[in-house]
Parts: C-alpha cells; sequence; structure tokens
C-alpha cells in the first residue's frame, strides 16, 4: 500500500524587502498599490535576486525562497538541511504559518504542531503546573487533553516535586526540559522541528531524540526537522533535503543527501571569518595558515607530513590566554585537538603570530576543517568555526615508501617484535 | 480522487475568510491567557489588587477638585464625586482596551514569531482581562452608590440601570474595534503607537460625561465644536452609564443605537484589517 502525501508543497516563494523596514516603506507601499490598481505586477519583485549572501546585493528585495516543490508522506521524517541562510527557517515559518508565502500554496493533511522554540510563552511568574497548561494551551492542546497527561509531562521533564514552583525559580535546563516536555506531548499529526534540541544537557538530548524517533515510528507520525547536526539528522530521519540559495538542491534518502550536502559544502582552502562566532570584540584572529616544513601555504597535506598551522591575532594579549583549535571531518564529528592549555604552554609574549607544529599528520584521505579559538581563564575572545579546510591524502607515514594500506580513518606510529 | 486537506497555506486570503471555527477551538488558550494576565497583574507590587481601587478613587478626587471645583461645571444635584467616579471607570476601560489592542502585534511578536494560533486571541485576551478589572471597580461605583444612599438618603441609581450591560457591550465592541484598526497599522508605522499613547488619553477631555454631563457640555462648547461632542459614540455611551448609576446625564435609545451602529461598523472593519494584517505582520514588524 502506498503511503498517502501528508504535505504537498507547490512552488512557494517568498520574497523579502532588504533594509530597514519602516523607511521608505510608505513610498514602496504606495508603489505598490498604485501597481496593483492597473492589474501590473509588484514592481519589486522582478527585481528581487536569489539569496546569494556572500554577494553584495543590487536590489533591495531577495527571494528567500523560490520555486520550492516537494511532497512528504505519512510517517516520514524529512530532514531539512542547508547552510545559513539557505532559506531553512523562512520554510519552517511558512510552514508554521508564521507567515505565508509570496506565491504558491501548501497544503496539509492532519493536525499540525510546530516546535520552533521549546516553552513559547511561558511566564516566570507562573508556577510550572500553571505554565505546562499555558505552554500546552498555546500549542493548541485543549484543557482536557493536558489535564491527562500532566503527570507524564512532568515525570518527562524530572521536575516532579517543583510542580508548584514558580518557574522564575527554575534553572534554564529545567525550563527548557518543562518546554520540550509538554512539546513531547503534542500529538500532532505532523511535527515541524527546529534546532531546539540544540539547548539542553546531552543526557536530555538523547531522551528528546529518542521520544521524536517514538513518535514517528510507532505512531506513524510525519516529522519535518531542520538541524545542522548532521549526526541527530541521520540518526533521526528517514529522507532528507537539501536547500541552496533558497532552491531545493537535492532531495532523497538520508545519507545520500548528507552526501550531497557534504560533498557540495564550499570549502575554503584560505582563511574565512565568516563563521565568526564572538561578536564586537577587539582581540581578532585574523588570518590561519596551514604550512609545509618549508613554511609554504599549502591547502594539501599528505598523512605523515610535518604542518605548521599558523595563527595571527590583531593585536597582543596583555595577559595570559589559550589558544586551541581543533580538526573535523565534514560530516562535522571531531577528530583531534590541540592545545596550548593542554599542553600547559602559557602564552603572554606579547606577540601577534603564534604557530603549532604537527610532527606528523595522521588523518588519511578527506576534506578537514579546523575550528579555532583564543580564550583567556574568563572570556573567550574569539572563536572562528570552520575558519580553513585542508585536503588531505595518503602519504607515506611510516616513511617505508609503502603507502598504508587503508584509505579512511587515521595512522598511527607501532613497533613489531 | 479528491484529496482532503485541512490546512491550506496560500498567499492572498479572502476579506472576509475569518477563521471563527479555529478562534472557538482555542477558547482555552484564551482562559489561560486571562489567566496569566490575572495571577501575574500584581504580582511584585506591595499594595498588590488594591492598585484595582486606588486608581479610580484618585482620578475620581482629583477629577472632582478640577472640574467640580475649579473649573465649576460639576452636574447639579448629585453628589460631584459619585460622578467623577462613575464616567472615568468606563473610560477607563475603553481607553486601556484601546491602547492595548493597538500594541498586540508589537507586545507579543515573541510568541506570534514562533507559534501559529488565532491572532485573534490576543485581542479578546485584552477585552476580558480588561472586564475583570472593570468588574472590580464597579463593585468600588456600587460600594460608593451605597455610602452615598446611608448618608444622604437618596439612591441615585435609575431603573434604566438593567439595561447597563448593553452600554458596556457597545464600549467593548468599539474599543475593540478602534484598536484592532490601529494594531494593523502599527506594525508598519511604528509612530502611530506613540501618537495612541498620549492621544487616547486626551481624547477624555472631549467626550461628554467625563468633565460634566452631554447636556451641560455642548452647551459649554463653542458652536463650532459642537458636532465633536455630538458624534462621539463614547459621550453617549458615558452619560447614560452615569445616568444609569448616578442619576447625572441622559438615556435615550436613539443615541444608544447611534453608538452601537458605529462601533459595530468599526469592529467589521478593524477584524477584516486585522484578518489581512496576521498572515505577514512578522515580515515588517
Amino acid at each position: 500500500m502506498s503511503k498517502n502525501t501528508v504535505i504537498k508543497i507547490e512552488n512557494v516563494s517568498k520574497m523579502y524587502d532588504l533594509g530597514l523596514v519602516g523607511t521608505g516603506t510608505l513610498s514602496k507601499d504606495l508603489n505598490r498599490t498604485w501597481a496593483k490598481l492597473r492589474g501590473k505586477p509588484d514592481p519589486y519583485a522582478t527585481l528581487a535576486e536569489l539569496n546569494v549572501r556572500s554577494e553584495k546585493s543590487k536590489s533591495n528585495t531577495v527571494w528567500a525562497l523560490q520555486d520550492i516543490n516537494f511532497e512528504v508522506k505519512q510517517g516520514e521524517v524529512l530532514g531539512i538541511i542547508g547552510k545559513n541562510g539557505a532559506g531553512k527557517s523562512t520554510l519552517l515559518k511558512i510552514l508554521s504559518r508564521i507567515t505565508t508565502p509570496t506565491t504558491g500554496i501548501i497544503k496539509m493533511k492532519g493536525r499540525v504542531g510546530s516546535l520552533l522554540e521549546v516553552g513559547t510563552g511561558m511566564h516566570p511568574e507562573m508556577t510550572a503546573r500553571q505554565n505546562v497548561f499555558l505552554n500546552g494551551a498555546i500549542m493548541g492542546m485543549t484543557r482536557v487533553e493536558i489535564k491527562r497527561k500532566l503527570d507524564e509531562i512532568v515525570d518527562f521533564a524530572g521536575i516532579g516535586k517543583y510542580i508548584d514552583t514558580p518557574i522564575k525559580r527554575f534553572s534554564s535546563g529545567m525550563k527548557v526540559r518543562l518546554g520540550f516536555a509538554v512539546a513531547a506531548f503534542l500529538e500532532p499529526e505532523i511535527l515541524i522541528v527546529d534546532e531546539v534540541l540544540a539547548v539542553g544537557d546531552a543526557e536530555f538530548q538523547k531522551k528528546a531524540i529518542g521520544k521524536m524517533q517514538d513518535v514517528s515510528k510507532g505512531k506513524g507520525r510525519t516529522v519535518l526537522f531542520v538541524s545542522h547536526n548532521m549526526a541527530s539528522v541521520k540518526k533521526l530521519c528517514s529522507n532528507g533535503i537539501v536547500l541552496e540559495n533558497g532552491k531545493v538542491g537535492f532531495t532523497g534518502e538520508i545519507s545520500n543527501t548528507i552526501n550531497y550536502y557534504i560533498s557540495n559544502k564550499t570549502i575554503n582552502n584560505k582563511f574565512n571569518s565568516d563563521n565568526r562566532q564572538v561578536k564586537n570584540n577587539d582581540v581578532k584572529i585574523t588570518n590561519v595558515k596551514i604550512k609545509n616544513s618549508n613554511n609554504e601555504s599549502i591547502d594539501k597535506i599528505l598523512s605523515g607530513e610535518k604542518i605548521i598551522i599558523e595563527i595571527v591575532l590583531n593585536k597582543a594579549i596583555n595577559e595570559n590566554f589559550d589558544i586551541g583549535f581543533g580538526f573535523y571531518n565534514p560530516e562535522e564529528i571531531p577528530q583531534f585537538h590541540c592545545s596550548t592549555e593542554t599542553k600547559r604552554i602559557e602564552l603572554n609574549n606579547r606577540k601577534q603570530i603564534y604557530q603549532a607544529t604537527i610532527n606528523k599528520w595522521p588523518l588519511a584521505t578527506g576534506k578537514y576543517y579546523l575550528n579555532i579559538y583564543v580564550r583567556t581563564k574568563t572570556t573567550l575572545l574569539d572563536y572562528i568555526k570552520e575558519a580553513i579546510w585542508i585536503y588531505s591524502e595518503k602519504g607515506d607515514f611510516y616513511n617505508t615508501g609503502v603507502l598504508p594500506s587503508w584509505s579512511n580513518g587515521f595512522y598511527i606510529d607501532y613497533d613489531w617484535e | 480522487m479528491q484529496e482532503k486537506w485541512n490546512t491550506i497555506i496560500k498567499p492572498k486570503r479572502g476579506l472576509f475568510a475569518i477563521d471563527l471555527k479555529s478562534v472557538w477551538q482555542y477558547r482555552d488558550l484564551l482562559k489561560m491567557f486571562v489567566f496569566r494576565d490575572f495571577v501575574t497583574y500584581y504580582k511584585q507590587t506591595i499594595l498588590g489588587p488594591l492598585w484595582f481601587f486606588i486608581q479610580p478613587l484618585f482620578t475620581a478626587a482629583i477629577n472632582l477638585f478640577v472640574f467640580g471645583g475649579l473649573a465649576g461645571i460639576g452636574p447639579a444635584g448629585v453628589p460631584g464625586f459619585l460622578f467623577y467616579l462613575s464616567g472615568p471607570i468606563l473610560w477607563q476601560y475603553f481607553q486601556d482596551t484601546f491602547t492595548k489592542t493597538s500594541a498586540v502585534f508589537i507586545e507579543n511578536q515573541q510568541i506570534f514569531g514562533k507559534v501559529y494560533f488565532p491572532r485573534l486571541i490576543m485581542p479578546l485576551t485584552v477585552l476580558i482581562s480588561g472586564l475583570m478589572k472593570f468588574a472590580v471597580q464597579l463593585l468600588i461605583l456600587i460600594a460608593a452608590v451605597v455610602y452615598y444612599y446611608f448618608s444622604t438618603g437618596t439612591l441615585s441609581l435609575q431603573l434604566e440601570l438593567v439595561f447597563f450591560p448593553i452600554i458596556i457591550l457597545i464600549v467593548m465592541i468599539l474599543a475593540m474595534g478602534f484598536g484592532l484598526i490601529v494594531s494593523a497599522l502599527t506594525t508598519k508605522y511604528r509612530d502611530l503607537k506613540f501618537l495612541i499613547d498620549f492621544g487616547v488619553p486626551l481624547l477624555k477631555y472631549i467626550t461628554p460625561g467625563i468633565a460634566t454631563t452631554y447636556a451641560v457640555f455642548v452647551n459649554t462648547l463653542p458652536a463650532k465644536l459642537v458636532p465633536f461632542a455630538k458624534y462621539n459614540p463614547m459621550g453617549y455611551l458615558i452619560d447614560s452609564f452615569n445616568y444609569m448609576f448616578v442619576g447625572a446625564g441622559s438615556f435615550n435609545w436613539a443615541s444608544l443605537g447611534f453608538s452601537a451602529g458605529i462601533a459595530i461598523v468599526i469592529l467589521l472593519l478593524g477584524i477584516i484589517i486585522f484578518n489581512q494584517t496576521e498572515k505577514n505582520f512578522m515580515d515588517t514588524v
């Protein structure tokens, strides 16, 4: 029996005005109304461009989504992945009826529950019990439904004896657990989830992911899941869709989708600070280079080679601080980490350039990227994700003229007797 | 095969496609919001629920001093304090509902940006939360009426009092209607919020029934300004309300009919505009 289509998205596009909303909107509105009265299309729509963030835009309007078409079958768990700004959030907002598309139509079957945030609308002055009722009602549950599930919700959140405490006394973790617990018992036919799982402690995340799996597998519910975390997408989803600059780049079985996403990821073999996580700090990492033993910048490493990671700061730091970096594979799985604190090296020598030497590059064939941070004991001064990518190839790791037999994983030194 | 879709999301919405059915489905949410307003209203205050009482009593005292004392335009033959208690209570409910409803999108963008529910629930929450506060203040008015009955021997209540729920209903419709219209505009033009915040409280000075009765008010005004008093729907409502409770004012069905007519038109207009705004306001707010 072929399964029912429960979500049908047809030619959905969404246009946004750029810049300061509010300035000049009156004249724009009048222009639009005038065009509408004459039966002409929106004069700003034709100017709108595709949403490519790296390019400076020439017009004031942009297509956050353009001609999105796909269908979701009942019981499917669809992962929506894509870079920042690819249109994931816009799509979620449209699906959860926060805003409407500029063109196109979406049809859905069954009760839709969306979880763009946990604990929406909870009031700090109200008790946990009152907030469960409030939050549940906001998400569309009736009082009777919530009453029936109250014990389970409290149990799942693990806040048993604090049930009549105002939640302003709760730790942030407890609040998140409470919010998620309400959401977990929402039981809609279609569940739309944003990266809300990113919050909360590891144990709770496991519980939450488990709960979501139960929901989809056990009860045949449909789940749309948006995440940056490839590991949880892979674990949870059966199918996936990749958004690229507001268009559908790929749809298919989840591992194919992730492969597509990874292989099409833009790779910067020069330093790139687009993913800087610390804003507006006066100490900044201004360059990261990967060099060989001849002090030349390289974008390809052979395993077993000696390499130097060179980090340049915009200014010297006057107190003790640490630098660290980690290498990750394209699936965002950490490979190894080097830092000054683990080597008990104190940096306070007022230099701007620092070098870390890796005597034998251990990783096998593949692409890897580096996340890097600079911190003092108390504050994170700068942290850049995907600061630089490097391509690694199998090399003469053992210095024997024989290449290692495996191309995956990593290499280690060993002896035979 | 004909397929059944129960949620359809599309760019445009019919002018009258107002989903009252889903508002009804979310009635539990409305109850929870009202409950929230009620339990959190006087949290973190020292005097707590006493504020419900302090505000109208002080307003009455000041009005009595300014209008009755300084300006000398207070109504004749009835206790001034009662008069200046009753009008402002009703006005305050109108004003609160109007201004709070007009800020509904801005105040709730946090929630509106994260979850869907019929947006009309929020203005309804404002309306009903305000009604609770109004009901409490009405008790003070009744207590004051009883006090004057025992101290002066005259009962100021009129027989027409039985119709007073009609007055309240018209005030609710009018205030919500105005609020809805403005709420739609404030999502884009934030200036309006400032205009409303200081403008609406000023309106009470040109509304009959606050400073003095409708009849006196119209006689005192320069001839040119008389239409402002005559076509002010709130004027008749407050004047009737004053008449019912205090005995100073007037009551006639024609004026009430006029106010009710305006109120219904404004509310319909408000709902239509609100309904068109709610679908996309997150992009502009």
